[in-house]
């Protein structure tokens, strides 16, 4: 049995904040944040540790019921963007990434980095310049850049 | 690395590599990245693509050599390790005549651990489904002989009871006064070993056959029965019982003994309630009546005494449930009647009552439990035409041996002890064939089929009456339209073979 997906949820005026917490498989249970029934949504990925190809599903059959509610994701790790970028439907229409990890590298200290960034700093699928925290030399980004952020244009 | 000139592969979602005969990587994809958790800046000091697959796909040198000796596509499966983590992919390769190597991946991780997940979990449920199997026998055991042991401890403390009695009589210097009460213990000895006979012949059967055999019974007797069997009980004691009948005594089509079973287990609460309690004239009513739209049979066994509390009303039917004093009561007896009645898919209730407690049971009328108990499923099952034959007779003994011969044969039997049982089943049921009885109480065979005639119901009747109607019939046969007779005593072969000679013409 793979380990639960556990989620906390904080409802302020007509906003469900709702952060994801582990794995999100085959087993995702989504109970606890149905029917809901808000005008706006904010999911937090950043602890998702892990998500597969049924994970995805599993999401995309909940969306499916906050259908004209107004989306945004948080913090979205490597491995969400990576999957979302082979599974359609993650991110439909009206979806908003705002802030989403990208790999980088910094040859000087030899470290890869998972830097956050926010949507409006990445334009025509280039990754913006990040400095080393450590040495503060320039970070080369450590995908392929339009490949990685091909995601960006799924929800417009 | 020529990774522009591959450029529209970029948008492929599956993982896929390109790579020159010397063995230079030419080009992947995103997804190939993410499959092999690695990055553009790893691949580019990759010099040599069998050095790569090598060194993760412990299988990659068979493949790669295969995959030399073919001109066409070679697909396998194959587990890689990253980070000590297996994971399963189906390859597909392919040598180019312009010199590429192409290589195609399927990550089928998920669907194999999806696939021994599942089929662990279905092992899991076989295990669970086969354990509450075997519990299920053992709860049924367990509750067979609880209910064997409850069941017997009647006769057989009557019977003691009796033994006693005689015991007390034998003592006496002349015998001849006591002849008829030593009679009457003896019969009632008799009875209840007949009985404790009879419960186990019953649970044996139950055991071995899983279909419960059903009868055609005078309700009113069973009830009877029922009575004189617990008379040992009250002797000593002010308490009266009294049977009343609404209207004639109803038929049940039941199996006997359970049913025994059933109004002995509440006549005698009704008796140990009375007994506990002290009440003043004390009285035990057991009331039978059709119910009026005739459908079913509705028997009250009722007493003065005080009753049920409402907070165990709720209970009064669970196993193991009871008010009896240890040792008194084992609390299978009013969830093993209400088992019984339920599978004679009648109901047994705690009605309301002001004094006392008050049971009722439903059951249903002769003609409805003949449906419920009959053999129409098996003849549909097995495409047999459905012939539906009406059996009206006040024998019950007749109605018993036409419903078992009949049940044998490829019809469905629906019985009626009276004409007018017969004309509500024709009500509700398309009857092809009626057999008829002659001489009934009431309303006889001739002037049941009288009124047939005069509805317009031109249904084929057989009478069924002894030889001295013979000539009777002979008279009146064309002016009602019979179609025959048949006489009585009858055998199987007759009774089918008449009905046959009518249903094949």
């Amino acid at each position: 049995m793979s380990q639960k997906l556990s989620i906390n949820s904080r409802i302020t005026g007509d906003e469900a904040h709702i952060e994801l917490i582990g794995i999100i498989d085959e087993d995702a249970v989504f109970d606890k944040i149905q029917n809901l029934k808000m005008s706006r949504f904010v999911f937090d990925f950043n602890q998702v540790s892990m998500i597969n190809s049924c994970g995805i599903r599993e999401w995309i059959k909940y969306l499916q019921e906050l259908e004209g509610a107004e989306i945004k994701y948080l913090n979205c790790p490597q491995i969400i963007i990576e999957q979302v970028n082979m599974v359609h439907g993650f991110i439909r229409k009206g979806i908003i990434v705002e802030s989403f990890f990208a790999p980088y590298f910094c040859a000087n200290c030899d470290t890869e980095k998972k830097i956050l960034l926010k949507n409006s700093e990445v334009e025509n699928s280039k990754a913006p310049v990040k400095l080393c925290n450590t040495c503060k030399s320039e970070l080369e980004f450590d995908a392929i850049e339009k490949q990685y952020f091909s995601f960006l244009s799924q929800g417009k | 690395m020529d990774m522009e000139a591959f450029e529209f592969l970029d948008d492929l979602f599956e993982p896929i590599l390109v790579a020159e005969q010397d063995g230079t990587i030419a080009y992947f994809n995103a997804s190939f990245l993410t499959l092999f958790r690695t990055t553009p800046r790893a691949m580019k000091k990759q010099t040599d693509f069998k050095e790569y697959f090598s060194s993760i796909i412990p299988d990659f040198n068979s493949f790669y050599e295969e995959m030399m000796k073919q001109d066409q596509v070679l697909s396998t499966e194959l587990n890689f390790i990253i980070e000590g983590q297996v994971s399963t992919i189906i390859i597909k390769g392919v040598k180019k005549e312009s010199g590429y190597f192409v290589m195609l991946f399927k990550d089928v991780t998920v669907e194999k651990l999806l696939n021994d997940k599942y089929r662990a979990q279905l092992e899991e449920l076989k295990n669970t489904h086969g354990q509450i199997i075997q519990s299920d026998k053992l709860k049924v055991i367990g509750e067979m002989t609880a209910n064997i042991s409850h069941e017997i401890n009647n006769p057989l403390t009557v019977a003691i009871g009796n033994t006693e009695l005689i015991g007390f009589a034998l003592e006496a210097n002349d015998l001849n006064p006591q002849r008829e009460s030593i009679t009457k213990f003896q019969i009632n000895i008799e009875h209840s070993l007949d009985r404790i006979n009879k419960i186990i012949s019953n649970m044996k059967e139950f055991l071995h056959k899983s279909e419960d055999k059903k009868e055609y019974c005078d309700a009113r007797e069973i009830v009877e029965k029922a009575i004189a069997f617990t008379n040992p009980s009250v002797i000593g004691t002010d308490i009266q019982m009294n049977v009343m009948v609404s209207g004639a005594a109803p038929i049940l089509l039941i199996n006997r003994v359970k049913i025994e079973q059933v109004f002995v287990n509440l006549i005698q609460n009704a008796i140990d309630s009375l007994k506990e309690a002290g009440t003043e004239n004390p009285l035990i009513t057991v009331e039978l009546k059709t119910e009026n739209s005739g459908n079913s049979i509705q028997i009250s066994v009722k007493d003065n005494g005080p009753g049920i509390s409402a907070e165990n009303r709720a209970k009064i039917f669970n196993t193991f449930f009871t008010t009896k004093a240890i040792g008194k009561g084992t609390g299978l007896g009013l969830s093993i009647s209400n088992r019984i009645i339920q599978s004679h898919q009648g109901k047994l209730d705690l009605l309301e009552s002001s004094v006392g407690a008050h049971f009722r049971i439903t059951l249903p009328a002769i003609g409805i439990a003949g449906h419920v108990s009959g053999n129409w499923e098996k003849l549909i099952s097995d495409n047999h035409k459905l012939i539906r034959v009406l059996v009206v007779d006040n024998e019950l003994n007749i109605l018993n041996l036409c419903m078992n011969f009949l049940s044998e044969s490829d019809y469905h039997f629906i019985g009626a002890s009276s004409a007018a049982e017969a004309l509500l089943e024709m009500e509700r049921t398309k009857i092809d064939v009626i057999i008829t009885d002659m001489k009934m109480p009431l309303v006889d065979g001739e002037n049941f089929v009288r009124e047939l005639r005069a509805k317009n119901i031109n249904i084929p009747v057989l009478f069924m009456t002894s030889k001295d109607f013979v000539d009777k019939y002979k008279t009146i046969k064309d002016e009602l339209g019979l179609e025959g007779i048949i006489i009585k005593p009858f055998t199987k072969e007759e009774l089918v073979g008449a009905l046959g000679a009518i249903v094949n013409e």
